[in-house]
């Protein structure tokens, strides 16, 4: 018995058959794959041309931010049904992965969508860490990844690459504009609230520096844990005290959803007006905030009411497809997606043409449902519009009402303007 | 069991001659691997030995020793910030990163298992766990040093000894790097466990109370024990940071501590050669399972249950039972 516990570990039999079996098994599942590539590879015609385009798309389909990988991918599904999902003259083909919110599994999701499935480009990211988990891999590969979503600021910034695209925004558009207006039509005594993590603290500081240059004064600066705020009373209760003209937040899905009923449950709504960046009532919250969001006015890219032909096509569209109204993370896919059909026009579906394809997206403009898209060439971030939106009552349903257009802007590429504060 | 015993008492140069030559066999086909397989089946394999250390490192406290550790991915992400920190800060040489991190999850280690082997069973279990989740919240609010959420980027090291300089620039030289690693560390553990100071452990294992009435001081084996697991994690961990040449808070996350205890317990504890099947097994279900469904996490919870209820003793338990019956007539 004892003996035979001692050498459980080093019998050089067991080792054997159990390493070799290891072995044997990835050995097969090399095998399997060495057998699949070159089946790919003879199934390829000479004429280039009329293969499909593969088109990596990388979103989440589980987990906390599943709504808006839909939402996202349903968004580009639209903008490729509307070239007859046809780009360059070769027929689109997509490839989705689940991009999960653990960075190291989705990075693992890319390797594979780049070396086994051999995608001309990935798209889609709706998570900042997962961005920058994939950013070393793309610039030094030099590999094409647009971003749907990941707002991190360090992405048009020192981490920026020409490889990488952004269809979305960084975190310090729409909340730096806002600083300066809500300075001027809100009030000048402001609490911020926001998670505790990257994101909430880039927002945050975006607005902040603005908002103080404009003369108005940050009373307090409240981080809640992320991802779930637990139980909101402690941070009412703090915000009641703090006694601020407005308080100023970004909360987004879930959190937003926790956050903003809490606000008007504990009675602040009626005596401390509530503002914030767009996603703390985006159109994907807003059925369920219902009441509780009235009044509540926020800065974003885009507006569900925009009056603009895109939009209200784009808005059809999606009703058509989803029976829902589209939501700001739908528009960024249609974006994404249309960047990359003008881009894969401009090379004629020739992806290897890669200085031509880069030179392309970058200067690609189009008629955007959130207005004219053009990005920076500094950056490969967005100019976008600022909208400043209310929450009002239409009917039965709620929306987001325009009241306000802002200087359009794009990140300003580093962070000189742009001090971490809270 | 007779048949082990005398070929123990085999003359030396034999033995060494037969164990040398079958024990190269799978780590010859890992060498050869990168010239067949596609470079993702690479990278795959490579996350596949990083995180058998890590799993060959639990099973020493899990198997070797019963600690229960719930925490052990507090040295997982200790060591990749480490190596994140140190290519920064100190320098990007490899023969500089290493003993770095080593060192510096080595001491953490010793803190952490000073304090958490004073209690054992399920106190010990949620202190380990304890012990990761401060971690896991220090590196997501201490955001001017670890980045927060974002994580933070690591360089690729180079390997520099005076004028020669060898750079570590494409995959495949992580590849033979993550497996010499892989291969030292199993080295490594499996003397150690065969080891008297390995008896030791297994003593305390079986029954603490007689061995500390042997007069062996149990405690400082076990952290004996503890900071040498530790470090094997932190080697994976570092080996893991500068293959995705990036870090983040995830590392620390509970969720990787319960799937290195899946890894060990699906192998077969107390084994070492166990849990690298395990972590194989996981590691393809995680990353080739989710590409297939959705519904990979019920597939690895279904597997799970099923070798907690009839594989009790994981894989090797299996092969075992499996040689047994074949051998059974025989005997």
């Amino acid at each position: 018995m004892t003996n035979d516990d001692y050498s459980s570990a080093l019998t050089r039999r067991r080792f054997l058959r159990a390493v070799l079996a290891g072995s044997a098994l990835v050995g097969a599942g090399a095998l399997l794959n060495s057998c699949g590539a070159p089946s790919a590879g003879t199934s390829a015609p000479a004429t280039a041309n009329t293969t499909p385009l593969k088109i990596g798309l990388l979103v989440p389909s589980s987990d906390i931010y599943a709504v808006l990988g839909a939402s996202i991918t349903q968004g580009m599904q639209i903008a490729f049904a509307q070239v007859g999902n046809e780009a360059g003259g070769r027929p689109i083909e997509i490839i989705s992965e689940d991009e999960g919110t653990k960075p190291d599994l989705a990075l693992q999701k890319a390797r594979k969508l780049v070396e086994q499935d051999q995608v001309a480009l990935v798209a889609g990211v709706v998570s900042s860490g997962v961005a920058n988990a994939l950013r070393d891999y793309f610039h030094d590969g030099q590999k094409l990844l647009v971003l749907a979503n990941a707002g991190a600021n360090a992405l048009a910034r020192k981490a920026k690459s020409p490889y990488i695209f952004r269809a979305s925004f960084s975190n310090w558009q729409s909340n730096w504009q806002m600083g300066t207006w809500a300075a001027a039509n809100i009030g000048k005594r402001a609490m911020l609230s926001a998670p505790d993590y990257a994101a909430g603290k880039e927002m945050l500081s975006a607005f902040r520096n603005s908002f103080e240059a404009a003369g108005g004064e940050v009373v307090q600066v409240q981080l809640t844990p992320f991802p779930n705020i637990g139980d909101p009373a402690p941070f009412m209760a703090q915000i009641r005290d703090a006694a601020a003209d407005f308080v100023y937040a970004f909360y987004s899905g879930a959190a937003s959803v926790a956050f903003v009923k809490a606000y008007s449950d504990f009675g602040l709504a009626q005596t401390v007006p509530l503002a914030g960046v767009g996603f703390l009532v985006e159109q994907d919250v807003l059925p369920q905030l219902a009441s509780a969001a009235l009044n509540i006015r926020s800065a974003l890219h885009w507006a569900a009411p925009l009056d603009n032909p895109e939009n209200k096509a784009f808005t059809t569209a999606y009703q058509k497809l989803t029976n829902q109204q589209p939501n700001v993370f739908a528009v960024q896919g249609y974006d994404a997606a249309r960047l990359i059909i003008e881009g894969v026009n401009a090379v004629q579906g020739d992806v290897s043409q890669q200085d031509i394809l880069l030179k392309a997206l970058g200067a690609a403009t189009f008629a955007s449902p959130r207005g004219p898209f053009k990005l920076d060439p500094n950056t490969n971030n967005p100019i976008n519009p600022c909208y400043v939106r209310e929450v009002r009552q239409a009917g039965s349903a709620y929306t987001n009402v325009v009241i306000a257009m802002l200087e359009a802007a794009g990140d300003p590429g580093d962070d000189s303007k742009d001090t971490p504060v809270a | 069991m007779t048949t082990e015993h005398a070929s123990s008492l085999r003359p030396a140069a034999v033995l060494a001659a037969q164990r040398g030559w079958w024990r190269l066999l799978p780590l010859v086909a890992l060498a050869l691997l990168p010239l067949v397989a596609p470079p993702f089946w690479r990278s795959l394999t490579l996350e596949v030995l990083a995180l058998a250390i890590f799993a060959m490192s639990l099973d020493v406290l899990i198997g070797y020793t019963g600690l229960v550790s719930f925490g052990h991915a507090a040295f997982l992400g200790f060591g990749a910030y480490a190596a994140a920190f140190t290519t920064e800060r100190v320098s990007e040489n490899l023969l500089v990163v290493l003993p770095i991190c080593l060192a510096s999850v080595a001491l953490y280690a010793v803190v952490v298992g000073f304090l958490a082997l004073r209690t054992s069973g399920i106190s010990f279990l949620m202190l380990t766990l304890a012990f990761s989740q401060m971690l896991f919240g220090l590196a997501i609010r201490w955001s001017r040093v670890t980045g927060g959420s974002d994580g933070l980027s690591v360089a690729r090291p180079h390997i520099g000894l005076g004028a020669w300089q060898v750079p570590l620039g494409p995959d495949l030289d992580l590849y033979y790097l993550v497996l010499a690693a892989f291969a030292a560390s199993w080295w490594l553990l499996s003397r150690l466990v065969a080891s008297p100071f390995g008896h030791t452990l297994r003593g305390i294992k079986e029954n603490a109370q007689r061995m500390q009435a042997l007069g062996y001081r149990t405690r400082r084996f076990e952290l004996a024990a503890f900071v040498v697991a530790a470090v094997f994690a932190g080697l994976a961990g570092m080996l893991l940071a500068m293959h995705n040449r990036y870090v983040s808070p995830d590392t620390f996350a509970w969720t990787t501590s319960g799937q290195g205890i899946i890894m060990v317990i699906v192998g077969g504890a107390g084994t070492l050669v166990g849990p690298i099947l395990g972590a194989l097994l996981v590691h393809l279900l995680e990353s080739v399972g989710s590409s297939a469904t959705e519904s990979w996490r019920l597939i690895m919870g279904v597997v799970f249950v099923l070798f907690v209820l009839f594989a009790p003793k994981g894989i090797i338990g299996i092969l075992r039972r499996l040689r047994r019956s074949k051998e059974s007539p025989r005997a």
